[in-house]
C-alpha cells in the first residue's frame, strides 16, 4: 500500500492528508519519484541511514516493482565516510555551496541550466500555482530546485491515480508530459554530465545521476502516453 | 558618421531590459513588438518578427507591425494622459478638475453604486462595452459588472462591427480565414475595404498572393490608397454593392457558370417553396408531428419529395432538384403545387441584368460580365473589412456577395471567403468567469459541466452539431447575464426614438413607424429579458472603460450629452488619456497603457496567434491596472454597503444579491489578487482544452512572444470558424462544412438566402436584393463615405506627437474637384458640413480621387480637434435597420457580439459650404 504525502509543496487553502492507495503503475511513479525527491534533498537521518547500509537501489527498487517500464537503479556506491556530518557535508559541497566562493560543482537548481534567469523559475512557479500548490515556507529550497520538482511530479502523478475523471486523469498526464519535457528533463543530460566531473563522493554522483535517469526514462513514458 | 553624432545617437537606442508587446487595439493585429527599456522608462520599440512560417511555400506574418505601433512608446507620457484620480469641480465638460486621493475616488464611485443599488436597482449602472485595451482590461469590468447585476451594452451593437448579412446567410459572421490564406487565393475582391489604411500589417500577403499569380481587384467608389495594389480598379456609385454583386450573380447563373453541386449542398437554394407565400414547405405540412424546422428538397433521382438532412450537408446520393415544379400531398390531404427557392432566386436576378444593374451602380455590363466570369473560374476571396456592416443597407450588400460566393463555391476551400471577422477560441477566458475555484480540477469540473449540457441538448436535437448547440447553450445563459443590445438603451433613454421615427431618413418599404415595430417586437417577447435597464428604469450611472462613445456616437455627442447626461447621478470613466468622453465625466480613474502592464489581445483569427503585451515600465503616475481598479472597487462597495446595511437586494431577474462578499467574489477568495494569475490561468485552461499548444503559457510568452492557436476548443465563437488546425498549413474557414458536411447554424442549417420571416417579406427582403440608401439627414446632394484613417486606430493615437507629424494634423473632409469648384471651395479651405441633423466644420482637402458626389470623412478624429468641438458624428443620425428587430426566427436572435439591431453611420446625406 502506497502512502503519499506532500512534504516539499503545500496545498493553497486546505491541507492534502496522507492518503493510502492501491498500489499500481501510476502510484509505483509516484512513489519513486517521492523516494527521489528525497534522495536529492537534504539529508535526514533516514536517507543517511539508507545510505549507510546501501539499501537505496532496494528501496527504489520494490517502489518501482509495478511500474508501467523497466528501470534498473544500478548498485549504490559506498560512502566515503560514515557519519552522517560527512554525509551532509559532502552534499553540501557538491550541490549547495561549493567548496570555496565560486559556488556549487553542481547545480540542482534548474534555472541554472535553462537559461533564462526569472522567466524559468517563475514559470515553474506559475505550474505549481496552477494546481493549486506553492512552495512551502519552511522549506528553503527555490521552487525550481530538483528536490522540489520531483516532489510536483509525485504531486501529478499521485492526483492522476486518485482522479475519478478519466478526463482529469488525461489533464494530469497531459500535465506531466508538458512538465517533464518542458521543465524538468531538458537539463537532465547536463545535470549528468556536470555529476560525472564533479569531484565529489561516488555515492552522490550515483545519485544524481540515477536521478536524472529515471526523469528520462519517465518523461519518454509520459510521451508515449500522448502519443497513443 | 564622426563620434560627435555618433555617441548621441548610439545613447538613443541603449536600453537595460528588453520585452515583448502588443498594443491591444482594436484594429485586429495581434502585432508582437520588442519593447526596450532604459532606467525604467521605455526607449524604443521595434517590430519583433516573431512568427514562424506556417505552410512551405507560403510567406509568413512577419513582419507584423504599423507606424501606430511603432511609435506607441511616445504615448506613455503624452500631454493628454491621465496620472492620477480627479474629480470635476464646476460643471459636467467645463475642464475644471481636482486631483483626488484613490481612496477618495473609489468611495465616491462605491457609494454612487450603492446609491443607485438601493434607488433604481443594479441595473441602472450602465457600462459601455469595448474590445480596445485588452482582455485583463475587459475582463476587470465585466466580472465586476456581472457580480453586481449591472447592465453591459453590447459593443458590437454600439461600434457597429456586425456583419447582419454574413449573419443572415450563416448564422455566424466567421468566414474569415487567417490572413495567410489569402496566399492561396486566385482572385482577390478588395471589395468595400481599404487595407492600405486599415490592415497594414496583413496587407503584404495581397501583394504576395500577386506575385503568386493572384488577380487583385479593387471596387470602390474612390480611387483609394488600395487601389493602388490591384490589377483592377472597379469604380462603383456609392452603396450600390448589391446591385453590382447581383449581376455577377445574374450573369453566372444566366450563363450556367454556378458551382451546381457546391449550391445543392451547402445552401437553402433547392428547398421547397410555396410561390404564392414565398415561405419553405415545413415538416407538420407533410406530416403531422414533424418538426417544423424540417425542410425538404425534390431528390431527382427517386422523383420523390425528401426531408433536407438536418444533420449533413453532404448529399450522399441524392440529387435535389433546383428547377422546376413539384405537386405535394399534405398531411391536410390537400395537394399544393410548389418549387424551389433556386427558382425565386432566378426571378429575383432577372432584375439584375448587367444592362439594368450596370445604370445603377455605375460599372458597365462588360466589366460586370468579366468579373463576373472571373468569380466563377477562379478561387475568389472578398476582402471586406467592416465598412458595409455600417450601411443602413449593408446586410444587403453582403447577402449578395455571399451569394457570389455561394454560386461559385467560394469557401470552405483554401483561398475562398469574405474576410471580416472571425474570434480564436481563448477558452480559458471563457472558463474563467465560470469557475468558482482556482486551478485545474475546476477547469475540468466546468468543462466536464459543459459537455453535460451539451449532450442533454443533443438528446433533444441529435442532428444538431457542437457549434450549433453551443450558440444554443450560450442563448440559454444570456437571460442570467448582463449583456444588452444597446439600440434599445438608445431608444428608451437617450432619445433616439424621434431621429428613428422620421419616416423620410427610412426605408420607404417601412408600413409602420419604427416605434411601432419596436412595440411589436417587444410585445412578441422577441428581446425578452435583454432591454436593459427597461424603459422604466432610470440609468443613474454610466461606466466608461478605454472606450470613447463621445466621439464615435452615431447620432453625435450632443444625442447624449443633451439626453441621457442630465439624468444620470455619476459618469466614470477609466482611461489612460483625457478622451472627448474623459472631458465629460464626474469621475475620471487613471489606467495603466500597453508596456505598463501585462495582458493580452482578444483572440481573432486574422494571425491566429495569442497577442501578448508584457509589462516593461511601471505605470505612469498612479496609473492603476482595471484588474487593480475593479479589485479595489469591489472592497470598496462591500466595506461602503456594510457600514450603510445594504449588503442584500434583488436584480432585475428578482435573483437575490450581496455585497457583503463582493470583493472575495471578484478574486475568487484571493486566488486572483494578482492578476498574472488570471492571465496564466487563462493560458493554462485554454492548453487544457486544446486551443493553445502546451507550450502556450506564460512564461512561454515572455521569451517567445507569441504562440499559434492549436485548435478551436469547446465554445462556439470558436468552433464558428468550422476548421481543421494543422501545425503546418494556413487555415481554411469554413472547411468543415464541405468537407465534412457539418450543418451551419441556420434554421435551414444551410447557408440561408431565404428569409421567410414576414417582416423580411413585407420589406422585399427575403432574398437578396439591392435598395437605395434611405435620405438619412435630409435631401442633399453629398454622400458621406468615411472609414478608419492611416494615423491612428479610432482616436487612440490622435495625440501622438509623432504620428500628428505624419499628416495635416487636423481632421479632414475630402471631397472631388467638381464638387469643389462648384461651391467655390480651394484645397485648405474650412468647410461647413451640414444637414438636417447637424454641422460641423472641417479643413476641406480637393483631390482627384474623390468622385462627385462622393465625401470623405475618415474617423479617429476627437471633437475637440473640430472648431467648437462639434465632430463628424454630428450630422450622423445614426439610424437602425427595422428589421434587425426581428428575433426568435431560427438563428435570427439575439447572440453577445451578433444578431442586434445596430446604428448605420455611413452614406449620410450632407452639403458642404465654405465656412
Amino acid at each position: 500500500m502506497f502512502v503519499y504525502s506532500l512534504a516539499g509543496l503545500k496545498m493553497d487553502g486546505e491541507a492534502l492528508p496522507d492518503q493510502e492507495l492501491e498500489d499500481n503503475e501510476t502510484t509505483a511513479r509516484t512513489g519513486v519519484y517521492q523516494l527521489l525527491a528525497r534522495l536529492v534533498g537534504s539529508p535526514d537521518d533516514e536517507t543517511h541511514a539508507w545510505a549507510s547500509t546501501g539499501e537505496w537501489p532496494a528501496q527504489l527498487t520494490d517502489a518501482a516493482k509495478l511500474l508501467p517500464y523497466a528501470f534498473d537503479f544500478g548498485q549504490q556506491p559506498p560512502l566515503d565516510e560514515p557519519s552522517r556530518e560527512a554525509f551532509e557535508a559532502e552534499y553540501l559541497a557538491a550541490f549547495e555551496v561549493g567548496p570555496g566562493t565560486g559556488g556549487p560543482p553542481v547545480s540542482l537548481v534548474s534555472e541554472h541550466y535553462n537559461g533564462g534567469p526569472s522567466n524559468n523559475r517563475e514559470e515553474v512557479l506559475r505550474f505549481y500555482e496552477y494546481f493549486g500548490l506553492s512552495t512551502s515556507a519552511e522549506d528553503p529550497r527555490p521552487g525550481d530546485h530538483l528536490a522540489t520538482e520531483l516532489e510536483f511530479m509525485k504531486f501529478l502523478t499521485f492526483k492522476e491515480a486518485v482522479s475519478s475523471s478519466p478526463r482529469l486523469r488525461a489533464s494530469f498526464q497531459r500535465a506531466q508530459h508538458d512538465f517533464l519535457e518542458r521543465q524538468l528533463a531538458p537539463w537532465m543530460t547536463r545535470l549528468k554530465e556536470k555529476v560525472a566531473a564533479a569531484d565529489t563522493w561516488p555515492f552522490w554522483q550515483w545519485a544524481a545521476a540515477t536521478t536524472a535517469s529515471f526523469v528520462l526514462a519517465d518523461a519518454e513514458y509520459a510521451a508515449s502516453l500522448q502519443a497513443g | 558618421m564622426n563620434s560627435n553624432t555618433a555617441l548621441p545617437y548610439r545613447a538613443r537606442w541603449q536600453w537595460d531590459r528588453a520585452t515583448f508587446g502588443t498594443h491591444c487595439l482594436n484594429c485586429l493585429a495581434t502585432c508582437p513588438y520588442r519593447v526596450y527599456a532604459r532606467d525604467g522608462a521605455v526607449a524604443f520599440e521595434e517590430p519583433a518578427a516573431a512568427f514562424a512560417p506556417v505552410e512551405e511555400g507560403v510567406p509568413d506574418m512577419n513582419p507584423m507591425s504599423c507606424q501606430k505601433g511603432s511609435a506607441w512608446s511616445v504615448q506613455l507620457d503624452s500631454p493628454d494622459r491621465l496620472r492620477y484620480p480627479m474629480r470635476r469641480k464646476g460643471e459636467r465638460g467645463a475642464g475644471d478638475w481636482e486631483r483626488i486621493s484613490w481612496d477618495e475616488a473609489l468611495t465616491e464611485v462605491a457609494d454612487a453604486i450603492i446609491e443607485a443599488i438601493d434607488y433604481e436597482g443594479p441595473e441602472s449602472i450602465v457600462f459601455e462595452e469595448t474590445v480596445e485595451g485588452g482582455l485583463l482590461t475587459q475582463v476587470a469590468y465585466l466580472r465586476f459588472a456581472g457580480l453586481i447585476g449591472a447592465t453591459t451594452l453590447d459593443a458590437n451593437g454600439l461600434i457597429n462591427d456586425f456583419p447582419a448579412g454574413h449573419h443572415i446567410t450563416f448564422g455566424k459572421f466567421s468566414c474569415a480565414s487567417p490572413v495567410d490564406d489569402t496566399f492561396h487565393t486566385e482572385l482577390i475582391l478588395i471589395w468595400h475595404s481599404n487595407p492600405s489604411y486599415t490592415a497594414i500589417p496583413y496587407a503584404h500577403f495581397i501583394n504576395e498572393a500577386r506575385y503568386n499569380g493572384s488577380q487583385v481587384v479593387c471596387i470602390a467608389p474612390d480611387y483609394s490608397p488600395s487601389a493602388l495594389m490591384a490589377d483592377t480598379y472597379v469604380p462603383v456609385r456609392p452603396a450600390t454593392d448589391a446591385a453590382l454583386a447581383l449581376a455577377m450573380c445574374q450573369v453566372i447563373v444566366e450563363e450556367g457558370l454556378y458551382d451546381r453541386a457546391f449550391v445543392q449542398s451547402q445552401t437553402d437554394l433547392p428547398l421547397l417553396v410555396h410561390p404564392d407565400t414565398r415561405r419553405f414547405v415545413r415538416g407538420p405540412e407533410l406530416s403531422a408531428g414533424t418538426r417544423d424546422d424540417q425542410f425538404f428538397w425534390w431528390d431527382e433521382n427517386t422523383g420523390e419529395v425528401a426531408p433536407a438532412p438536418r444533420g449533413s450537408l453532404l448529399l450522399e446520393g441524392a440529387n435535389p432538384a433546383l428547377e422546376g415544379e413539384f405537386s405535394l400531398s399534405l398531411a391536410d390531404g390537400q395537394t399544393a403545387t410548389v418549387t424551389t427557392a433556386w427558382e425565386l432566386l432566378r426571378a429575383r436576378l432577372a432584375e439584375y441584368t448587367p444592362e439594368a444593374a450596370g445604370p445603377v451602380c455605375g460599372v458597365n455590363p462588360e466589366v460586370i460580365r468579366t468579373l463576373a466570369r472571373q468569380a466563377a473560374s477562379k478561387r475568389t476571396k472578398i476582402l471586406e473589412g467592416f465598412n458595409a456592416a455600417k450601411y443602413y443597407h449593408g446586410d444587403l450588400m453582403e447577402r449578395a456577395m455571399c451569394l457570389l460566393l455561394a454560386l461559385t463555391g467560394n469557401w470552405g476551400r483554401k483561398g475562398t471567403g469574405i474576410m471580416g471577422l472571425a474570434l480564436a477560441g481563448l477558452d480559458g477566458y471563457m472558463l474563467f468567469g465560470m469557475k468558482q475555484r482556482h486551478g485545474l480540477a475546476e477547469t475540468i469540473r466546468v468543462m466536464e459541466g459543459l459537455e453535460g449540457a451539451i449532450e442533454t441538448l443533443r438528446s433533444q436535437d441529435p442532428d444538431a452539431s457542437d457549434e450549433i448547440l453551443g450558440y444554443e447553450l450560450l442563448q440559454r445563459g444570456l437571460a442570467a447575464g448582463t449583456a444588452s443590445p444597446p439600440a434599445f438603451f438608445h431608444f428608451y433613454h437617450c432619445g433616439y426614438a424621434e431621429t428613428w421615427n422620421r419616416a423620410e431618413w427610412s426605408d420607404p418599404t417601412m408600413s409602420r413607424s419604427f416605434e411601432d415595430y419596436v412595440s411589436d417586437a417587444t410585445r412578441r417577447g422577441w428581446w425578452g429579458g435583454l432591454v436593459k435597464p427597461g424603459p422604466d428604469t432610470d440609468p443613474q450611472v454610466l461606466f466608461i472603460v478605454a472606450t470613447n462613445p463621445l466621439r464615435r456616437q452615431r447620432g453625435g455627442r450632443d444625442a447624449l450629452l443633451e439626453t441621457l447626461w442630465p439624468n444620470l447621478e455619476k459618469v466614470i470613466v477609466v482611461d489612460n488619456r483625457m478622451s472627448a468622453t474623459a472631458l465629460q465625466a464626474d469621475i475620471v480613474l487613471p489606467a495603466a497603457m500597453q508596456y505598463e502592464r501585462d495582458n493580452l489581445q482578444y483572440a481573432i483569427t486574422h494571425s491566429f496567434h495569442v497577442g501578448f503585451s508584457e509589462k516593461s515600465v511601471e505605470p505612469l503616475g498612479e496609473a492603476r491596472t482595471e484588474w487593480e481598479i475593479f479589485k479595489a472597487l469591489s472592497e470598496k462597495v462591500q466595506e461602503r454597503a456594510i457600514e450603510e446595511d445594504i449588503v442584500e437586494y434583488l436584480d432585475g431577474r428578482r435573483q437575490p444579491r450581496r455585497l457583503d462578499n463582493l470583493a472575495q467574489a471578484f478574486t475568487l477568495n484571493g486566488a486572483y489578487d494578482d492578476e498574472e494569475v488570471v492571465l496564466d490561468t487563462w493560458l493554462r485552461d485554454s492548453i487544457e482544452a486544446g486551443t493553445l499548444p502546451p507550450d502556450g503559457t506564460l512564461g512561454s510568452l515572455r521569451e517567445k512572444g507569441t504562440v499559434r492557436f492549436a485548435g478551436l476548443g469547446m465554445f462556439a465563437p470558436g468552433l464558428s470558424l468550422a476548421a481543421d488546425v494543422k501545425k503546418d498549413e494556413t487555415v481554411t474557414a469554413y472547411e468543415w462544412h464541405v468537407k465534412d458536411g457539418v450543418p451551419f447554424p441556420t434554421l435551414t442549417r444551410r447557408a440561408q438566402f431565404l428569409i421567410d420571416h414576414p417582416w423580411f417579406a413585407e420589406a422585399g427582403e427575403d432574398l437578396p436584393c439591392h435598395k437605395e440608401t434611405p435620405k438619412m439627414g435630409g435631401d442633399y446632394p453629398l454622400l458621406v463615405t468615411s472609414g478608419h484613417s492611416r494615423w491612428t486606430v479610432h482616436a487612440a493615437s490622435m495625440g501622438n506627437p509623432i504620428l500628428a507629424g505624419t499628416h495635416r494634423g487636423e481632421p479632414l473632409a475630402i471631397l472631388s474637384i467638381v464638387n469643389a469648384r462648384e461651391r467655390g471651395v480651394k484645397d485648405g479651405d474650412m468647410v461647413r458640413v451640414a444637414n438636417d441633423r447637424g454641422d460641423y466644420c472641417v479643413r476641406a482637402r480637393v483631390s482627384p480621387r474623390v468622385r462627385p458626389g462622393q465625401l470623405i470623412v475618415y474617423n479617429g478624429w476627437e471633437p475637440h480637434m473640430f472648431p467648437g468641438w462639434k465632430g463628424a458624428n454630428e450630422v450622423e443620425p445614426g439610424m437602425v435597420k427595422w428589421l434587425h428587430l426581428v428575433s426568435r426566427y431560427g438563428h435570427l436572435r439575439y447572440l453577445p457580439f451578433g444578431w442586434q439591431p445596430v446604428p448605420a453611420d455611413r452614406a449620410v446625406f450632407v452639403e458642404v459650404s465654405k465656412a
